[in-house]
C-alpha cells in the first residue's frame, strides 16, 4: 500500500492531459475553427474509458496508489465504464448543440472533461479528502456548465440555484467530514469500521452519527433527493440539454457512488449492518428519505407541461427509488443500485438526446409541441417511447429490471420499514405512468397542428444516431438479456463490500 | 482554552452564517455567509485537528479554502452576469423557473 | 412419488417465434408486401394453432397429472452460496394447453375476420403488426412457468391493449381510454408485483414450483400467505376488470372492434383469471373468500349496468365483465376447473358476439347504438344466426356450451356452501338471458328504426362471416361432452390436475380438498350436484329470454325503455358512479397534497424565513447597524406575514432561492434534532 504506482491512475492522467491539450488547442486556434477541440475531446475520452476498462482485465485488483489514497477494484472500474460511456453519450448530444452556440465550444469542452475527470476519481477515492475534492470538482464544473448561456436569463437564473444550493450542501457535507474526522481521527474511510469497532456505541459515536448525518444530507445534494432536491426541475429546465443530460446522469451516479462508499465504510468488516447501521434509526432516516423523495419527485411532475422540468421531477423520483437500493445496506441492495445506474444510463440518455433533437427544431420544451413525432419521425419517437416507458418500469426494459432487482433487496429485509418503502414506491410507480404516458399520447395519439412543419424533416447527425441506437438496444439488453450485466453489477458490489 | 471552546465558536459561526444565507436577499451578502459556513467548518478541521494530534484536518483546511474560493469566483462571475442581464442582485426576483 | 415431468417437445418455443417473426417481417416489410403483409401475419398465427392443436394431442396422450416442463437459465443472483437462479420456464399442462388452443384458434379467426373488418384504412399494415404483438405477448403469458416471465407478457398484453385501444386516435376519446385502460390495469399490477415479491422474499424463487413447493412446506407464514395471495390477485382484479377496477374496460370499447373480441372479451381479460387459477395451490381459505365475493360481486353489479346500455359494444362488454366475474366465483369457491371451463368456453361464444357486432357495425357504417338499428336479420342472416346461438350459449340455455360450465360455477357455490353467492350467480344469470335478449331484440328484430342505414345495410363478406360460423359452432356443447360420460369431461381432462399438483400435496393453510385427482370434499352434496338445480337454471334462463322478448316485441318500447327498478337504474346507468368516486379521490388527493405542499410552504419554510429574519433582525441590531435594518426588517417581517396568513399562493417550488435554502436547512435541521433525541441521546 505504501507505494505510489503511478502508472494506475492512467485513466485520469489521459482525461487530465487531455484537458491541457483542449486548454492550449482552444488558445491556439481561430473561433470558427473549433472542430479540432471535439476530436481531441473525443480520443481522450475513448482512451480514458477504454484504460479504464482495460484495467479489468489487466490489473490485478484491487490495488492502491497515492500512497493507498487511489484505489482500483471491480466496484470502481464498472462505475468508471457508467461514467465515460455517460461522458461519450454527452458529447455527441454536445456536438450537436454546439453547432447552434458561436462561442465557448473550448470552455465548454473543457468544462466537461473536468466534470468527468471528478467523476473518475470519484470511483476511485479511498479517504474523505478525495471525497471532497473530487465532487467539488464535478459541483463546481457543473456550476459553470449550468450557466453556460450567460446572456440566457433562464440559464444565469439556473446557475445561481445551483451554486447558493450548492454551496449550502458542500458546507453541510464539510462540517459532516469535520466531525468524523474527530471521531475517528482521521479521514479514511475504512477508520469508520474501526473506530465502531474498538470503541462500541459509546464514546465517540455521537460525533461519528452527527458527522455521517451531515454527510449524508450532503451527498443528497448531488443524487437530488429530499432534503436537497428542490433546485433539480429550476436547474433542468434553465441548463443547456446537454448539461442537463449530464447532470441527469453523471452528476448523480457520482452522488449515489460515494454514497455507497460512505455507506460502505459504516458497515462492519464482515458485511454485517455494523454497530452505527444496526440500530435501525439509520434505515428508517434513508426510507424517510427515499419515500419523500419518492412521493416529491412522482407528485410534481403530474401536471407538468414542460419535458425537461417534467424530467427534473422524474429524476428526482428515480433517486428515491435508487436510495431504496442502498438503504437495504447490503450486497445485493449495492449491486441493484449499480444495475440501476446502468439502466438508467441507456434510458435517461436515450430520452435527452430525442430532447435535444427535438428542441433543436421546436426551441421549446413544451410538451404539447411535441404533438405528431410518431408520424413525422418514428424512430425518434420509438426511442423516446421506449426511454419513458423505461424509466416508467415497464418490462421488458431496463428500468423495470433495475426496479425489480431494487425491490426484491428492499422486500428481502422483511421488515415494516422496507415493506413500507416498497409499498410508496409501487404507489409512485402507478403515478409515474400517467405523467410518461401524457408525453406518449403526445407523440402518437395527437396530430401536430395544421401548418406547424417544425418537426417535418429532422436531421440526426451520425454520433448521435449511434447514441440512439445504443440506447435503444441498451434498454432492451438490460431489460431481458440481463445476465451479463447483472453478473457485473454483482462483481462490483462484491469487490465494494470487501474493499478495505 | 480546550477544544469545546473551538467547536463552539465554529458552531456559532456556522448559524450565524446559515441564518444569513435564509434570510438575505443580496446574493453577495448570501454568497459571505456560505463562506462564514465554510470558515467555521474549517475552524472545526483546525479544531479537531489539535484535539487528536495529527495534521489531517490541517490539510482538510487547505482543500476547504480552495475550494470555497472556487465556489464563490464561479458564484461572484454569475452574479455579474446577472445584474447585466437583470440589473438585480434581489434573490426574490430571480424567479422565473418555477411551477 | 412418481416423476410426472417431462421434456418439452422441441417445437413448443416456435409457437411464440412463429407470430413474433412474422409480426418482424410484417413490420419492416409490411408496406411492401401484397395484402399489406397480412397473409404473413394470418399464416404466423395459423402455425401457432397447428402447433398448439398437436401440443394438446400429445399432453392428452400423457398419463393423467402429467405434464411438459423445459427451463433454461435466464440469470442468476448470487448473495448467498450459488445464488438464486431466475428460469426462463415452459410448463404445458391442461391449462396451458387448452388456453394456448383458445388463444390461438381466436386470434386466428379474428385476424382473418380484421382483414374484412379493416379493408381500407390507412393504417392497416400498423394494425396487423400490433395484432402479431399482442398474439406472441400473450403467448408468453400462457406458456409461462415463471412469475416472473409471465409477469412480463402479462405488462406486454397491457402495452398492445394501450396501442390497440387508441389505434384511431384521431378522436382525442379514445387516447384517453387507451391511457385510462393501461394506468388502472397497472394499479392492479402493482399489487401483483409486490405479492411476486412477498413470495420470492418467504420461498426464494419466482418459479412456480418453488413457490409451490415453499407454500407446500410451509415456508410462507399464514397471514403474509394470505396477503401476498391478495396482492397476486389484485393484479387479475386490474387485468380481468373486476370490482373495483372494472371502469376501464368499458371504455376500451374505443379500439376497432376485432380488438375488443380478441383482447378485451376472449384472451387478454380472461389472463387474471388464468392466473388465478394457476396459482390456486397458494391462495389460503381467506384470500379464496376475497377473490370469489369479488367475483360474485362484479358479475351481479355488471349485468345490471348492462340494461341501461344503448350502445351494443358496451352491452356486450358489461357482459364480459359480468362473466369474468363469475369465472373469478368459480376460483374462489374453490373449483378452478370451472372457472378455466367457463374460461374456455366464453371466449368462443363472446368472440362470436363480438365480432358479430363488428359484422353489424361494419354493415351499418360505424353507427353502433341500438337506436340505429332493428329488424337487421333479414339483411344480415349469417351474423344474425351465429348471434344468436351465441347469446343462447351466454344466457346458458341447455345444448349449448354456456349450459356446461355456467353450471359448473353455480354446483360449485353451492356445493361448497356459498348459499349468497350461488343466488346472486342464478339471479345474475337470469339477468343475463334477459339483457341478452332486450339486445338482440332491438338489433335483429322488429322494425328499423334508422331506415337510412337499414337500407343501406348489407351481410358482411366470407372473410367476416366464416370466422363468425366457426366460432357459433363452439357455441353448442357438443364439443365439450365428446367422449361422453359426466357432463364435465372436457373440464375433467384439462384442468382438473394442473402441473405440481400432484407433487406438493396441501397444508392446512391451503387445504383445498379436491384440487388434486379431483376428487370431491367430504361436504359435498350429490355426485353431480341436485338435479333440480339444473332445472331451475334452465328455467331461469328461459324465463330471462322470455321476459326480455316479451317486453320489446311489442315495439312500444326502443333502447331507452326503463326495465329497471327506478332507483336501481339511475344507479346503473351512473356505472355506480365510481369513476366519478375515484377521479374526486385521486385528484382530490393530489390537490391535498398540492395544498399540503403549499401550506408546508407557506406555514413552515416562510416560517422559518420569517423566524430567521427575526434572528438576523437580533443579531443586526445587536451589531449596531439597528436603524436601517429594524426599519427593513420590520416591513419584510409584516411583508411577510401578511403574506403568510393570506391566501394559498405559490407552491413548495416557488422559484426562490430563499425558500429552497430554508426548505433544505429546515428539514436538514429536523433531521438534526431527531438524529440527537432519538438515537444518539
Amino acid at each position: 500500500m505504501r507505494e505510489f504506482n503511478v502508472a494506475l491512475a492512467a485513466p485520469e492522467w489521459i482525461l487530465s492531459a487531455t484537458i491541457l491539450v483542449v486548454l492550449f488547442q482552444d488558445a491556439r486556434t481561430r473561433w470558427d475553427n473549433k472542430g479540432g477541440l471535439g476530436r481531441t475531446t473525443w480520443l481522450g475520452l475513448l482512451l480514458a474509458t477504454g484504460c479504464a476498462m482495460l484495467q479489468g482485465w489487466f490489473v490485478d485488483t484491487p490495488a492502491t496508489a497515492f500512497l493507498g489514497h487511489y484505489g482500483v477494484d471491480g466496484f470502481s472500474i464498472v462505475c468508471k465504464a457508467i461514467f465515460g460511456a455517460t461522458a461519450l453519450f454527452v458529447m455527441a448530444m454536445a456536438d450537436t448543440w454546439l453547432k447552434r452556440v458561436d462561442r465557448g465550444h473550448g470552455e465548454f469542452r473543457l468544462l466537461a472533461l473536468m466534470a468527468t475527470l471528478g467523476m473518475f476519481f470519484v470511483c476511485s477515492v479511498r479517504d474523505f479528502a478525495g471525497l471532497f475534492v473530487s465532487l467539488e470538482l464535478i459541483t463546481v464544473s457543473f456550476y459553470c456548465l449550468t450557466a453556460f448561456k450567460r446572456n440566457d436569463e433562464r440559464a444565469i437564473e439556473a446557475g445561481i440555484k445551483y451554486v447558493v444550493l450548492g454551496a449550502l450542501a458542500t458546507a453541510f457535507l464539510l462540517l459532516g467530514i469535520a466531525f468524523i474526522y474527530g471521531a475517528t481521527e482521521s479521514l479514511w474511510f475504512h477508520k469508520i469500521a474501526l473506530t465502531e469497532a474498538s470503541d462500541g456505541v459509546g464514546g465517540n459515536a455521537a460525533l461519528l452519527e452527527f458527522g455521517l448525518l451531515l454527510t449524508v444530507l450532503g451527498l443528497c445534494f448531488k443524487i437530488a433527493a429530499v432534503p436537497f432536491q428542490v433546485w433539480t426541475p429550476d436547474v433542468y429546465e434553465g441548463a443547456a440539454s446537454p448539461v442537463t443530460a449530464f447532470l441527469s446522469m453523471g452528476s448523480k451516479a457520482a452522488g449515489f457512488v460515494l454514497l455507497l462508499k460512505v455507506v460502505r465504510a459504516c458497515l462492519g468488516p464482515d458485511g454485517d449492518a455494523g454497530i452505527i447501521l444496526a440500530t435501525g434509526a439509520w434505515a428508517g432516516l434513508f426510507a424517510l428519505i427515499a419515500a419523500a423523495t419518492m412521493l416529491y419527485g412522482n407528485l410534481g411532475a403530474l401536471w407538468q407541461g414542460n419535458m425537461k422540468r417534467l424530467l427534473g421531477y422524474s429524476s428526482i423520483g428515480h433517486a428515491g427509488y435508487v436510495l431504496m437500493g442502498v438503504l437495504a445496506f447490503n450486497e445485493a441492495g449495492f449491486a441493484a443500485v449499480v444495475y440501476y445506474l446502468m439502466a438508467y444510463l441507456f434510458t435517461v440518455l436515450g430520452v435527452f438526446a430525442v430532447v435535444i433533437i427535438v428542441n433543436g427544431a421546436l426551441r421549446s420544451h413544451a410538451i404539447t409541441d411535441y404533438a405528431g413525432l410518431g408520424r413525422k419521425s418514428p424512430f425518434l419517437a420509438l426511442v423516446l417511447t421506449c426511454g419513458l416507458l423505461s424509466l416508467a418500469g415497464v418490462p421488458p426494459m431496463a428500468g423495470f429490471f433495475g426496479k425489480f432487482l431494487v425491490f426484491q433487496a428492499v422486500v428481502q429485509l422483511g421488515t415494516p420499514v422496507a415493506y413500507t418503502v416498497a409499498f410508496v414506491g409501487a404507489a409512485g410507480v402507478v403515478v409515474s405512468m400517467y405523467y410518461y404516458l401524457c408525453v406518449v399520447k403526445q407523440l402518437y395519439m395527437v396530430e401536430a397542428p395544421e401548418g406547424d412543419t417544425r418537426l417535418d424533416g429532422l436531421v440526426v447527425a451520425k454520433p448521435l444516431k449511434a447514441v440512439l441506437w445504443v440506447c435503444l438496444i441498451g434498454i432492451f439488453v438490460l431489460g431481458f438479456l440481463v445476465q451479463p450485466f447483472v453478473a457485473m453489477a454483482q462483481d462490483a458490489a462484491e469487490a465494494l463490500m470487501a474493499a478495505r | 482554552m480546550t477544544v469545546g471552546h473551538l467547536i463552539t465558536l465554529s458552531g456559532v459561526l456556522f448559524t450565524i452564517g446559515m441564518v444569513g444565507v435564509m434570510s438575505r436577499r443580496n446574493i453577495l451578502i448570501v454568497l459571505l455567509s456560505v463562506e462564514l459556513m465554510l470558515n467555521a467548518v474549517a475552524l472545526a478541521f483546525v479544531g479537531f485537528g489539535a484535539w487528536r494530534g495529527n495534521l489531517d484536518g490541517q490539510i482538510m483546511v487547505f482543500f476547504a479554502i480552495t475550494v470555497a474560493a472556487a465556489e464563490v469566483a464561479v458564484g461572484l462571475a454569475m452574479v455579474i452576469a446577472l445584474f447585466r442581464l437583470r440589473l438585480t442582485v434581489d434573490t426574490d426576483r430571480v424567479s422565473l423557473l418555477k411551477d | 412419488m412418481p416423476d410426472l415431468a417431462h421434456s418439452l417437445p422441441a417445437y413448443v418455443p416456435w409457437i411464440i417465434f412463429c407470430p413474433a417473426l412474422a409480426g418482424v417481417i410484417q413490420h419492416f416489410f409490411g408496406a411492401k408486401l401484397p395484402r399489406k403483409g397480412d397473409l404473413v401475419v394470418i399464416a404466423g398465427i395459423g402455425a401457432s394453432l397447428a402447433m398448439s392443436i398437436a401440443l394438446m394431442f400429445q399432453w392428452a396422450a400423457l398419463p393423467a397429472g402429467h405434464y411438459f416442463v423445459e427451463a433454461w437459465e435466464w440469470f442468476r443472483l448470487t448473495p448467498g452460496a450459488d445464488g438464486i437462479a431466475f428460469d426462463m420456464a415452459i410448463v404445458v399442462d391442461g391449462l396451458t394447453a387448452s388456453l394456448l388452443c383458445v388463444v390461438t384458434l381466436v386470434a386466428t379467426l379474428v385476424f382473418v375476420f380484421s382483414t374484412g373488418y379493416m379493408k381500407g384504412d390507412p393504417r392497416y399494415e400498423r394494425f396487423f403488426f400490433w395484432l402479431s404483438f399482442f398474439a406472441v405477448a400473450m403467448l408468453i403469458l400462457t406458456l409461462a412457468d415463471n412469475l416472473l416471465m409471465l409477469f412480463i407478457g402479462w405488462e406486454l398484453v397491457g402495452l398492445c391493449s394501450y396501442k390497440l385501444i387508441g389505434f384511431w386516435s384521431e378522436d382525442l376519446v379514445n387516447a384517453e381510454a387507451a391511457k385510462k385502460a393501461f394506468i388502472v390495469t397497472r394499479v392492479g399490477d402493482v399489487g401483483m408485483l409486490l405479492g411476486m415479491l412477498v413470495f420470492y422474499h418467504y420461498c426464494g424463487t419466482l418459479s412456480m414450483r418453488g413457490i409451490f413447493a415453499g407454500v407446500a412446506a410451509g415456508a410462507v407464514p399464514a397471514t403474509a400467505l394470505t396477503w401476498a395471495g391478495i396482492g397476486l390477485f389484485f393484479g387479475a382484479v386490474g387485468k380481468s376488470a373486476q370490482f373495483p377496477l372494472q371502469i376501464w374496460l368499458p371504455d376500451a370499447m374505443a379500439g376497432p372492434t376485432p380488438v375488443s373480441a380478441l383482447i378485451h372479451a376472449a384472451t387478454m381479460v380472461a389472463a387474471g383469471v388464468y392466473l388465478a387459477a394457476r396459482m390456486f395451490p397458494v391462495f389460503t381459505p381467506d384470500a379464496l373468500q376475497y377473490i370469489a365475493w369479488t367475483g360474485g360481486i362484479t358479475a351481479f353489479l355488471a349485468a345490471l349496468v348492462a340494461f341501461t346500455q344503448t350502445d351494443i359494444k358496451k352491452v356486450l362488454a358489461y357482459s364480459t365483465i359480468s362473466q369474468l366475474g363469475y369465472m373469478m366465483l368459480g376460483v374462489g369457491v374453490g373449483a378452478p376447473w370451472a372457472g378455466m371451463f367457463h374460461l374456455t368456453t366464453h371466449a368462443m361464444f363472446k368472440a362470436c358476439l363480438f365480432l358479430g357486432s363488428g359484422s353489424v357495425i361494419h354493415a351499418m357504417h360505424h353507427a353502433q347504438d341500438l337506436k340505429d338499428m332493428g329488424g337487421l336479420r333479414k339483411k344480415m342472416p349469417v351474423t344474425f344466426y351465429t348471434f344468436v346461438l351465441s347469446t343462447l350459449a351466454l344466457a346458458g340455455i341447455p345444448f349449448t356450451s354456456g349450459f356446461l360450465s355456467k353450471d359448473a360455477i353455480l354446483i360449485e357455490a353451492l356445493g361448497n356452501g356459498h348459499i349468497v353467492l350461488f343466488s346472486l350467480g342464478l339471479f345474475s344469470a337470469f339477468l343475463t338471458a334477459f339483457y341478452m335478449a332486450r339486445m338482440v331484440w332491438l338489433c335483429f328484430f322488429g322494425k328499423p328504426r334508422n331506415q337510412e342505414k337499414f337500407d343501406h345495410a348489407h351481410e358482411s363478406p366470407l372473410s367476416m362471416t366464416v370466422p363468425l360460423i366457426i366460432l357459433a359452432a363452439f357455441a353448442v356443447s357438443f364439443w365439450f361432452t365428446l367422449g361422453a360420460g359426466p357432463e364435465d369431461e372436457f373440464a375433467n381432462q384439462f384442468y382438473r390436475t394442473p402441473a405440481y399438483a400432484q407433487e406438493f400435496p396441501k397444508t392446512d393453510a391451503v387445504a383445498h380438498a379436491y384440487w388434486v385427482d379431483g376428487k370431491k370434499p367430504a361436504n359435498w352434496h350429490a355426485s353431480h350436484g341436485p338435479r333440480w338445480f339444473q332445472i331451475v337454471a334452465m328455467v331461469l334462463g328461459l324465463i330471462g329470454l322470455g321476459v326480455g322478448i316479451a317486453l320489446f316485441r311489442s315495439g312500444r318500447r326502443n333502447q331507452n325503455a326503463r326495465i329497471l327498478p327506478a332507483g336501481v337504474h339511475e344507479l346503473a346507468a351512473g356505472k355506480y358512479y365510481m369513476d366519478e368516486m375515484y377521479l374526486d379521490a385521486f385528484v382530490g388527493a393530489a390537490n391535498k397534497t398540492a395544498d399540503g405542499c403549499r401550506w408546508v410552504d407557506e406555514k413552515l419554510v416562510d416560517g422559518a424565513v420569517n423566524l430567521s429574519g427575526a434572528v438576523g433582525l437580533f443579531i443586526g441590531d445587536a451589531s449596531g447597524d439597528a436603524d436601517d435594518l429594524v426599519v427593513d426588517g420590520a416591513v419584510n417581517l409584516a411583508a411577510d406575514a401578511a403574506k403568510g396568513a393570506g391566501a394559498l399562493v405559490g407552491t413548495a417550488q416557488s422559484g426562490r432561492v430563499r425558500n429552497y435554502l430554508a426548505m433544505a436547512i429546515g428539514v436538514t435541521a429536523v433531521s438534526i434534532i431527531v438524529l440527537v433525541f432519538f438515537v444518539i441521546g
